[in-house]
C-alpha cells in the first residue's frame, strides 16, 4: 500500500517504522462483500435474493403514504408529516416520510436491475448457464415488481447509476440500466410497460424451466401491472368501469385457473429478514391506524371492531376481516404484529378485474354478478349480489379485497371519491381544499427532496461532463 | 543548555521519581553522599497571602540534584544535604520562584520555610504534549494550555468532563443533558471537520485511549469514557488546541489533543489521602411551563355542537373533578404543574483514597475511587409499585483503580508503569426524542385525558393523560442498562546514554468492554395502553474496543557556542484501533420472567468489526538563541489503513517562533513585567472512516434466502482532510506579574475536507459517501485575563476572565448538495450549507410584517399563496376553527439564504424551509470568576460560564405548543386554541388568536423551525465552593497532616438573556455521542432532556 514513501533522510527512524510495518495497513472489511465478490457466480442467488429484499422493503414502505392520503389509514401519532398526507398534500417533496421512503424504491429498482444484469452476464459467460436461468427469471420478476410499484405510486422518477445521475422520467429522456441493458423510460406509462415486459420475460423463463409456481406468481403480477397501466390513464378523470385489455383478462383467467381459491402473491417480512415499515407504523408505533370508515377503535386507538358493513347482506364485511386478519398476523383485534404478509396480487384481484371488465361491457368475461359472487364465495358469503348498484358494488369490493395493497388511492382518483369525516377523527384528516389530492386528481408521490438535492438534473448544478 | 534553563526544567517536570532520572540525563549526578558529612533541610511552603500550605512545590538545591516535593501540608524534607551553604529554591506553577540561602551543618536539621508570591503568568511551566520532550512553554510558538489539578482540588467537580469545563478559552465542554452519568462532548476551537468526529484525541500518560461515549441505548444519558479517569488521580492536563500545535500527532489530530498525566509517587514515607463527597441533586423546574388544557378539544365538532358533544364534555368534567379536583367549563383553560412530579432530590456519594511514596529508585502512587449516584428522575414515586416489574431509574456507579510505578534501576534508565481500571454500571430511563421516553411523556401529557390512578393492573388507567403511544407508567418499565469496564495500561522506558541524548519508548493498551441492554419485560404495558411489543422485547449489544499505542522517540540537545542551543527530536508512532460489536434484538417473550434473547419469538443478530492502523514518523528541530528567541521546525509523515488505494502517505509540516523580549533584552518595566510574542503555523489531519474506501454490499437476508444489497459506494481516492492553522499571540505579565493577559488569534483552513456527499439515491447506493471536496475555514480570538485584585494580610482576591470568539464558515462543498443533520427528520434544522456556519439553522419563519400571515385560502392560479384580506379572514373565522385547519404564511426562500419576501406555505410558494435562522455555536463563549482566600483558612471559589450570540431550537417546546396529537398543552397554546374553537368567540377574537398562533405557537413539520429557534445567550453560575482548612495544630492532634471541609454547588443559577423559550438551552437532543453528522452538528437543539440539575456537595478530605 505504501508505494511512495519519500521521507527525507532525517526522518529515517520514523520511516523505518512505516516501511517495516506496511502490512499492518492492509485491513480488509469482513463485514461486507466487495463489488468483485458480488459479481462472482457463487453470489448469483444472493444477488437475486437481495433484489427481493429491496423490493419487499420498498413495497412495504412506499405504499403507506398513498394509503394515508386515501381512506385506508389515518394519522393518530406525533409526526405531523403524516397529518399533511392525511390532508391530501401528497406532492410535497419535503414530506419526511415520502422523502425517507423514496430511497427504498430507488434502491429496489437499481438492485433488481443490477440482479438482472449480473445474472444476464452469468448466462452469457458461464460454463454452466443452466445454473442461473431460474434466478434470472426471479430477477426479472423482482425488477418488474419494482418498476410496477414505481409506476403505480410515483408521479415521476429518476434512474441513476452509482455516481452518474439520471434524468427524471418527466424529462422524456430517462433510461434504466447500464450500457447493453438500457431501457428507455420516457414517461411513467413506459415504466409500467417495462414492468409488464419484465414480467413477460420472467414468465418465459419460468415456462421454459417448468417453474409453474413462479410462472403463476409472475402472471399474477403482470395481471396487476396491466390493470394498473389502464388505471393510471384513468386517474385524472372520473369514470365508472374500465374495459381491461385482453392481456390483463387473459392473465386474470390464468390466475384463477392455476391459482384459484384464495391464491395470493404475498411479500413476507420478519425480524430476521425484511422490515415492513408500514406494518410497524400502524401495528407497533401506532403513528397511523386503519381508517375509521373501515374499523372502530377503543380509547387506546386499538382496533376493536369493524365499521364497514357488507353492502349486500349487511354485517361486518367478511373480506375486510379476512384481509385485516392477515394484516394483523392473526385476528384483526390482536395487538400489533409488525411483520406481516403484504398481498401484491391475488385471485381476488383477478375476480375484480373480470367483474369490472364485465361491467364495462367486455365480452367473454362472464357477467358482473357471476364474477362478484365468485369473489364473495371466497369469504363464504351466502348472500349474493343481484341488482345493487354496479359501480358502488365494484368500488366496495375492490376496497375491501385490496385493502393496504397500494391500489386504493388510484381507485379514489378514478372514481372521484374523497375521504369522509368520520366521528372522532380530526376534521383535518380529510383532503384540504388546497391539497394536491383535491386540486390535482391523480397526483401521486413526487421525486423527493433527497433526490432533488443530489441529482444534477434536478438541483440546477452542472452534471459531470456537461 | 544554560544552567538557568536546566534549573527551570527540573522545576516543573521532575516530580517524585523522575528527579533522579532526568537529573542524570542533564548531567546532575548525585554526589556520593555517603562519603560526606550531611545534614537535613525541612520546611513548610505557604501561599504568602493566605498562608495556605502549598502542595507539590518543587524544593531543590541548585546544582546538586537534591530535591523533593512538598506534601499536602506544604512540608518538605531534604535528606543527606552536604554540609555548607546552599541556594534553596522553591518552585510551583502559578507562583514566583522562592530563593533562600541556607547553611547546613553536619548532622543538623535546618528549618527553611517559604512564603510564595502568586504570579499570574506561567511561561516557565514545563509541557510535553506536542513538543515531544519536556519543554518550557516560553519556547513554544504555539499555544498550549495546562490545567493543574491541584488548583481544582476544592472545586465541586466529580468527573473529568466537569474538570475541564470553563477553564480554558476555546475549550468547550457541552454537558448535553441533565441525566445522571451523562458525559460531555468536548470541542476545541469549534469544528475542524465536516464529517469526522470533532472530539479531540485523548492520551493518558502517553497512550491513546478510547474517547467514545458509552452507548446507553438512548439519545441522552450516555456516559463518557473520559469520565472513567478519576479526577483525584490526575496531576495535570495539557491541551493542544489545533493543527499548529498538534502537527506531531498527525492524522486524527485536527480537533486538538488532550493529554492527561496521572499522579506519580514521591520518594519518602507513605502518604495517604482520603476524601468523601456527598451531594444532593435537584432539577430546576422554574423554566418548565405548567401543563394546560381546555375542555372541548375532544368534541366531534370544533365548536362542540355535535350530537354527543355535551356528553363528552360532561364526562371530561367529571374526570377532571376526580383527578384534579377542578371542573372547568367548556373552553375554559385550566393548568396543573404536573411535570415536576417526575423528580425528587437525587443523591450522590464518592469515596476516594490514595497512597504514595517510595524510595529514590522506586516510587508508587495508587488510588481507588467509588462513586454512586441516584439521580433526581424518580417517576415511580407517583405510582403503586408493581412487584413483578422493575421501574427505570437514572443511576450511575463507578469504581476505579489507578496505579503508577516509577522504577529507576540506574542513572540511565527509568521505567514507568501506569494502569487504570474502571468498572461502571449505568442505568437511564428511555429519553430523548422518543415517543416512549419517560420524561418526554410527562411533557406531553394532556390534562383532559388524565384519569385517577387505577389499582395496579387496572387497564385503562392513564394517570398523566398521555394521548398516544404509551402511558408514563408504562414508559417507566422500560429498562436501559450498561455494564462497562475500561482498562488502560502503559509502560514507558527512558534511556539516557549521555547528557545530551535521550530515548523514550511508550507502549500501551487501552481496552473497553460494554454490555448494553434495552429491555421491555413481558406485559410492560401495565395500563393496557401501548400496543408496541406488549409481550416485551430485548436488545443486547456487546461492544469491545482496543487501542494499541507504540511510540518511540529520541532527542538530542547540543550547544553551538555560548548562545545557541539546538534540540532535535525524532520518532515513530503506531496506533491500532479495533472495534467489535455483536448482539441481537427481538420481541415477544412467551411469558413473564424471561429476560434473554433466546426466549424471544422473533429475534435477529448482528456482528461487525472495524480496524484502523496508523503509522507515522516525525522530526523536529528547535533552536534557542540567547535563551529568548526560539524557532521550531518540524514535520510528520503518516500512513493510514483508511486512506484510499490511490493514496499513500501524507506529510504535515510545522514551524513556530517564540520571542521573550522581557527575558532577553534589558527589561525593567514594572508595568509590563513579562512579555512574549509567539506565532506558529502547522498542519494536521483527519482520516476517513475505517472502510469508506471500499465499494461494498451488505447482507440482506430475504424470505427466500440470504441476499446482499448495496451498502457503501466507496472511494479509492480518499485521503485525509488537512487542517492548516496559523496563530499569533502574545502574553504579558503586568504589575510585577500580578496580572497577566494572554491573547491569541488563530486562523484555520481545512482543505480536502471530507464531505459526506449524498449521491442520487436512485443510483443504488443510498448511503452518503465521503469525498474530499470541501473546505472549511475558521478563525477566532482567545483572550484570558487573570490577576490578583486584592492582596493583604488575611485576604487575597484573585480574579479571572476569558473569552473565545469563534467564526466558522463552510466555503466549499464541492458541488455537493447541502447536508442536513438528523437525516430526513424534518424537525432537526441544522444544515451544512456553503457560506454558513456548520450546523446553521435553516427553517421556516412567519412573515412578521404581514398583518394576517395565514394560509386560509386556495392558492392563486400561478401557485403562489393567496394572502387574505381582513374581510376574507374574518369571514373564514366566522365559525370556530381548529389550528389544524390552517397554516401560517412563511418567508419563501429557494436557495438556502435570506428570505426572498415571497409568501410560502405548505401548499403554495417555494423554499418554505430554507430561511437562515441562526447558528448553534456562540460568537463568544468563556468564563469568569474569582478565588478569594480569607481568614487564613477559608477559600471561596466561583466560576461562571457564558455564551453570547447563539441560537437554540426549543424542539420539545415546539412539540408542547404545536403538535396536534401529543402537544398543544402549554398555557398559551391552550388559551389560543380555546379561543378559536369557542363558539362564543367573535370572528375578530378568533382571527387575533390565529395570528398569535402563527406568530408564537405554530411549528414542527411542515413549518419546521417556525417559532422554535431563539437567541439563547446565557450566563450560568457553574461553580461555587467554600473551603475550610482545619488549622494544622488541630489536625495534628488527630494524627492527620491536613483536613479540609468543603461545601460546593454546581449550576446554581442560569440567566438567559435572549428570548429562548426552552427549559435549558445547554441540553441537547443528542447527548454524548460517538460519530456521524448529527454528533457533530445537531447542536443547540433542546429535546426532552431533564434540565441540568443543581448539585450541592459536602466534601471532606484528609491526608496523613
Amino acid at each position: 500500500m505504501i508505494n511512495r514513501i519519500k521521507a527525507p533522510a532525517a526522518a529515517v527512524a520514523g520511516m523505518l517504522v512505516l516501511s517495516g510495518c506496511s502490512g499492518l495497513l492492509d485491513v480488509d472489511n469482513p463485514n461486507n462483500l466487495v463489488e468483485e465478490a458480488v459479481r462472482q457466480e457463487a453470489a448469483a442467488n444472493g444477488v437475486v435474493n437481495g433484489a427481493l429484499w429491496h423490493v419487499s422493503e420498498a413495497f412495504g414502505s412506499v405504499i403507506e403514504a398513498p394509503a394515508v392520503v386515501s381512506d385506508e389509514l389515518y394519522w393518530i401519532g406525533s409526526r405531523d408529516a403524516w397529518g399533511a398526507l392525511d390532508q391530501g398534500f401528497i406532492s410535497d417533496p419535503a414530506n419526511e416520510f415520502t422523502d425517507a421512503n423514496f430511497p427504498n424504491l430507488g434502491q429496489a429498482v437499481w438492485m433488481s436491475q443490477n440482479a438482472v444484469e449480473v445474472l444476464a452476464g452469468h448466462l452469457a459467460n458461464s460454463a454452466d448457464p443452466d445454473n442461473f436461468r431460474v434466478d434470472y427469471g426471479r430477477a426479472l420478476m423482482f425488477r418488474g415488481l419494482a418498476l410496477m410499484t414505481t409506476a403505480e405510486q410515483q408521479s415521476d422518477m429518476t434512474f441513476s447509476y452509482k455516481t452518474v445521475d439520471g434524468p427524471p422520467v418527466s424529462s422524456g429522456s430517462a433510461v434504466l440500466g447500464q450500457e447493453g441493458f438500457e431501457i428507455p423510460m420516457p414517461n411513467m406509462g413506459a415504466v409500467m410497460d417495462a414492468a409488464i415486459a419484465s414480467f413477460t420475460e420472467a414468465i418465459g423463463v419460468f415456462v421454459a424451466e417448468g417453474e409453474t409456481d413462479l410462472e403463476l406468481d409472475a402472471t399474477a403480477l403482470r395481471m396487476r401491472a396491466g390493470m394498473s397501466r389502464q388505471i393510471m390513464d384513468a386517474r385524472g378523470t372520473v369514470g365508472t368501469a374500465i374495459a381491461y385489455n385482453a392481456a390483463v383478462i387473459g392473465d386474470a383467467n390464468t390466475v384463477l385457473a392455476d391459482g384459484g381459491g384464495d391464491y395470493r402473491y404475498n411479500l413476507s417480512y420478519s425480524a430476521a429478514s425484511t422490515d415492513c415499515n408500514m406494518c410497524g407504523n400502524v401495528n407497533n408505533r401506532k403513528e397511523n391506524q386503519i381508517d375509521l370508515s373501515l374499523v372502530t377503535v377503543d380509547a387506546s386507538n386499538d382496533v376493536d371492531g369493524i365499521n364497514l358493513q357488507d353492502p349486500i347482506g349487511g354485517g361486518d364485511d367478511l373480506a375486510l376481516i379476512a384481509m385485516l386478519n392477515q394484516w394483523k398476523g392473526g385476528s384483526y383485534t390482536d395487538s400489533g404484529n409488525q411483520y406481516n404478509d403484504l398481498t401484491v396480487s391475488s385471485a381476488r384481484l383477478a375476480h375484480l378485474i373480470l367483474a369490472e371488465a364485465a361491467a364495462a361491457g367486455v365480452a367473454g368475461v362472464g357477467t358482473f354478478a357471476d364474477n362478484i359472487n365468485n369473489l364473495r364465495a371466497i369469504d363464504g358469503y351466502t348472500t349474493d349480489y343481484t341488482t345493487e348498484d354496479v359501480v358502488a358494488t365494484l368500488q366496495h369490493h375492490r376496497r375491501v379485497n385490496t385493502v393496504l395493497q397500494g391500489l386504493r388511492l388510484s381507485d379514489m382518483y378514478r372514481w372521484g371519491l374523497e375521504p369522509e369525516t368520520t366521528a372522532g377523527t380530526d376534521p383535518a384528516a380529510v383532503w384540504a381544499p388546497a391539497s394536491d389530492a383535491f386540486l390535482r386528481r391523480g397526483s401521486m408521490l413526487p421525486v423527493t427532496l433527497i433526490e432533488v438535492r443530489a441529482n444534477c438534473y434536478l438541483n440546477g448544478l452542472p452534471c459531470a461532463g456537461g | 543548555m544554560t544552567s538557568t534553563t536546566s534549573a527551570r526544567l527540573t522545576s516543573g517536570m521532575l516530580r517524585g521519581g523522575l528527579v533522579l532520572a532526568l537529573a542524570a540525563m542533564l548531567g546532575w549526578s548525585p554526589a556520593p553522599v555517603a562519603a560526606q558529612a550531611t545534614g537535613t533541610l525541612v520546611g513548610t511552603v505557604r501561599d504568602a497571602a493566605s498562608q495556605r500550605p502549598l502542595e507539590a512545590v518543587q524544593v531543590y538545591i541548585g546544582g546538586t540534584g537534591i530535591g523533593a516535593l512538598t506534601n499536602s501540608s506544604g512540608r518538605f524534607l531534604l535528606l543527606n544535604v552536604p554540609a555548607g551553604e546552599h541556594d534553596l529554591v522553591a518552585e510551583l506553577v502559578g507562583y514566583r520562584a522562592g530563593n533562600s540561602t541556607v547553611t547546613v551543618g553536619a548532622g543538623e536539621s535546618v528549618v527553611a520555610d517559604f512564603a510564595m508570591q502568586q504570579t499570574a503568568i506561567t511561561l516557565d511551566q514545563i509541557v510535553v504534549t506536542g513538543s515531544g520532550i519536556a519543554t518550557e512553554k516560553r519556547k513554544l510558538g504555539n499555544s498550549i494550555s495546562t490545567l493543574d489539578a491541584a488548583t481544582l482540588a476544592d472545586a465541586p467537580i466529580i468527573n473529568f468532563s466537569q474538570m475541564i469545563a470553563g477553564r480554558e478559552p476555546g475549550v468547550v465542554s457541552l454537558p448535553s443533558s441533565g441525566y445522571t452519568g451523562e458525559g460531555a462532548r468536548i470541542r476545541i476551537r469549534g469544528s475542524a471537520s465536516l464529517s469526522q468526529l470533532n472530539e479531540p484525541i485523548i492520551f493518558v500518560d502517553g497512550i491513546r485511549v478510547n474517547r467514545d461515549a458509552v452507548d446507553a441505548n438512548n439519545g441522552q444519558g450516555n456516559p463518557s469514557r473520559l469520565d472513567d479517569i478519576p479526577p483525584e488521580s490526575i496531576e495535570r492536563v495539557e491541551i493542544l488546541k489545533g493543527a499548529a500545535a498538534a502537527t506531531l500527532y498527525g492524522t486524527e489530530a485536527s480537533n486538538g489533543v488532550i493529554q492527561i498525566f496521572t499522579k506519580r509517587g514521591q520518594s519518602g514515607a507513605p502518604r495517604f489521602t482520603a476524601q468523601g463527597d456527598w451531594s444532593g441533586i435537584a432539577v430546576p423546574t422554574n423554566r418548565i411551563d405548567p401543563v394546560a388544557d381546555f375542555i372541548g378539544r375532544d368534541c366531534d365538532e370544533v365548536d362542540c355542537s355535535g350530537a354527543d358533544d355535551a356528553a363528552t364534555i360532561a364526562e371530561i368534567q367529571g374526570r377532571m373533578q376526580d383527578r384534579f379536583g377542578v371542573s372547568p367549563g367548556a373552553f375554559e383553560n385550566f393548568e396543573n404543574d404536573l411535570v415536576p412530579e417526575a423528580f425528587n432530590t437525587g443523591f450522590a456519594q464518592t469515596y476516594s483514597a490514595s497512597a504514595s511514596g517510595g524510595s529514590e529508585a522506586f516510587q508508587y502512587f495508587i488510588s481507588g475511587r467509588y462513586q454512586s449516584e441516584d439521580g433526581p428522575y424518580n417517576l415511580d414515586q407517583n405510582f403503586q409499585e408493581d412487584p413483578n416489574l422493575e421501574a427505570s431509574n437514572d443511576e450511575n456507579r463507578r469504581a476505579g483503580f489507578t496505579s503508577n510505578f516509577t522504577i529507576t534501576p540506574n542513572q540511565k534508565i527509568r521505567i514507568g508503569v501506569s494502569t487504570l481500571y474502571s468498572d461502571m454500571a449505568h442505568q437511564t430511563p428511555d429519553n430523548g426524542n422518543n415517543i416512549y421516553g419517560a420524561f418526554s411523556s410527562m411533557l406531553m401529557t394532556q390534562l383532559r385525558r388524565a384519569t385517577t390512578q387505577g389499582d395496579l393492573g387496572t387497564f385503562g388507567s392513564n394517570y398523566y393523560g398521555n394521548p398516544a403511544f404509551a402511558t408514563s407508567r408504562e414508559n417507566m418499565y422500560q429498562l436501559n442498562t450498561v455494564k462497562s469496564s475500561h482498562f488502560a495500561g502503559s509502560t514507558t522506558v527512558g534511556f539516557t546514554p549521555s547528557d545530551a541524548f535521550r530515548l523514550d519508548g511508550t507502549f500501551g493498551l487501552d481496552f473497553t468492554s460494554d454490555d448494553a441492554v434495552a429491555f421491555r419485560p413481558y406485559a410492560w404495558n401495565v395500563d393496557g395502553f401501548s400496543g408496541s411489543t406488549p409481550e416485551g422485547n430485548r436488545n443486547v449489544e456487546e461492544y469491545r474496543t482496543r487501542e494499541i499505542t507504540a511510540d518511540i522517540k529520541g532527542s538530542y540537545i547540543s550547544q553551538f557556542g555560548a548562545n545557541i542551543e539546538n534540540t532535535i527530536l525524532f520518532g515513530g508512532q503506531g496506533f491500532l484501533r479495533q472495534n467489535q460489536r455483536a448482539g441481537g434484538s427481538g420481541d415477544t417473550f412467551p411469558g413473564p420472567g424471561l429476560e434473554t434473547l433466546s426466549a424471544l419469538a422473533n429475534d435477529g443478530t448482528f456482528e461487525s468489526w472495524t480496524r484502523v492502523t496508523q503509522l507515522g514518523g516525525y522530526i523536529q528541530d528547535q533552536v534557542g538563541i540567547n535563551d529568548w528567541v526560539f524557532i521550531t521546525l518540524g514535520g510528520r509523515w503518516d500512513a493510514n489503513s483508511a486512506f484510499g488505494e490511490d493514496f499513500s502517505t501524507v506529510f504535515y509540516p510545522k514551524v513556530s517562533a517564540s520571542l521573550v523580549p522581557s527575558q532577553g533584552l534589558d527589561w525593567n518595566s514594572e508595568l509590563i513585567s513579562t512579555l512574549r510574542f509567539r506565532g506558529a503555523i502547522g498542519q494536521s489531519g483527519l482520516q476517513p472512516d475505517a472502510f469508506a474506501k471500499f465499494t461494498t454490499y451488505q447482507p440482506r437476508p430475504s424470505e427466500q434466502g440470504p441476499g446482499v444489497g448495496p451498502d457503501n459506494l466507496g472511494n479509492n481516492a480518499l485521503k485525509p482532510e488537512v487542517s492548516t492553522e496559523w496563530e499569533i499571540g502574545a502574553e504579558a505579565g503586568l504589575f510585577n506579574d500580578r496580572w497577566s493577559i494572554d491573547a491569541t488569534y488563530w486562523d484555520r483552513t481545512v482543505s480536502d475536507a471530507m464531505v459526506s456527499r449524498q449521491f442520487s439515491v436512485t443510483g443504488g447506493f443510498t448511503q452518503e459517501q465521503l469525498v474530499n471536496i470541501g473546505e472549511l475555514v475558521g478563525k477566532g480570538v482567545e483572550v484570558s485575563l487573570r490577576g490578583t485584585a486584592i492582596q493583604s494580610d488575611g485576604l487575597t482576591l484573585n480574579v479571572f476572565a476569558n473569552t473565545a470568539y469563534l467564526n466558522e464558515t463552510i466555503t466549499d462543498l464541492g458541488g455537493a448538495p447541502p447536508l442536513k443533520a438528523g437525516g430526513s427528520y424534518p424537525r432537526y434544522r441544522n444544515f451544512l450549507v456553503e457560506g454558513y456556519t456548520p450546523g446553521a439553522f435553516f427553517g421556516s419563519q412567519t412573515i412578521a410584517d404581514l398583518a394576517i400571515p395565514l394560509n386560509i385560502l386556495s392558492p392563486n392560479t400561478d401557485g403562489t399563496c393567496n394572502i387574505p384580506s381582513e374581510a376574507r379572514a374574518l369571514a373564514y373565522f366566522d365559525q370556530p376553527r381548529s389550528p389544524s385547519e390552517f397554516k401560517p404564511l412563511a418567508y419563501g426562500n429557494s436557495d438556502f439564504g435570506t428570505p426572498s419576501g415571497e409568501a410560502a406555505s405548505n401548499n403554495c410558494g417555494s423554499g418554505l424551509l430554507d430561511t437562515y435562522m441562526g447558528k448553534p455555536t456562540p460568537d463568544f463563549a468563556g468564563s469568569f470568576g474569582f478565588n478569594m482566600s480569607f481568614l487564613q483558612n477559608f477559600e471561596l471559589n466561583t466560576l461562571f460560564e457564558y455564551k453570547q450570540g447563539i441560537q437554540n431550537q426549543d424542539l420539545s417546546g415546539m412539540f408542547r405548543r404545536a403538535n396536534a396529537v401529543i402537544g398543544r398543552n402549554t398555557p398559551r397554546a391552550a388559551e389560543l386554541g380555546a379561543t378559536m374553537a369557542n363558539p362564543a368567540s367573535t370572528a375578530q377574537q378568533r382571527l387575533d388568536a390565529a395570528v398569535s398562533w402563527a406568530n408564537e405557537v405554530e411549528g414542527l413539520a411542515p413549518m419546521s423551525g417556525m417559532n422554535g429557534i431563539y437567541d439563547a445567550s446565557l450566563i450560568r453560575f457553574r461553580e461555587l465552593s467554600l473551603t475550610y482548612r482545619v488549622p494544622s495544630d488541630l489536625v495534628e492532634g488527630w494524627g492527620l497532616s491536613t483536613a479540609t471541609l468543603n461545601v460546593g454547588a454546581r449550576n446554581l443559577h442560569m440567566w438567559v438573556f435572549g428570548d429562548y423559550t426552552g427549559m435549558d438551552p445547554e441540553t441537547n437532543v443528542i447527548g454524548r455521542c460517538n460519530s456521524g453528522l448529527s454528533c457533530n452538528f445537531l447542536n443547540s437543539t433542546e429535546g426532552w432532556s431533564i434540565p441540568i440539575p443543581r448539585r450541592f456537595t459536602l466534601s471532606t478530605r484528609v491526608t496523613f
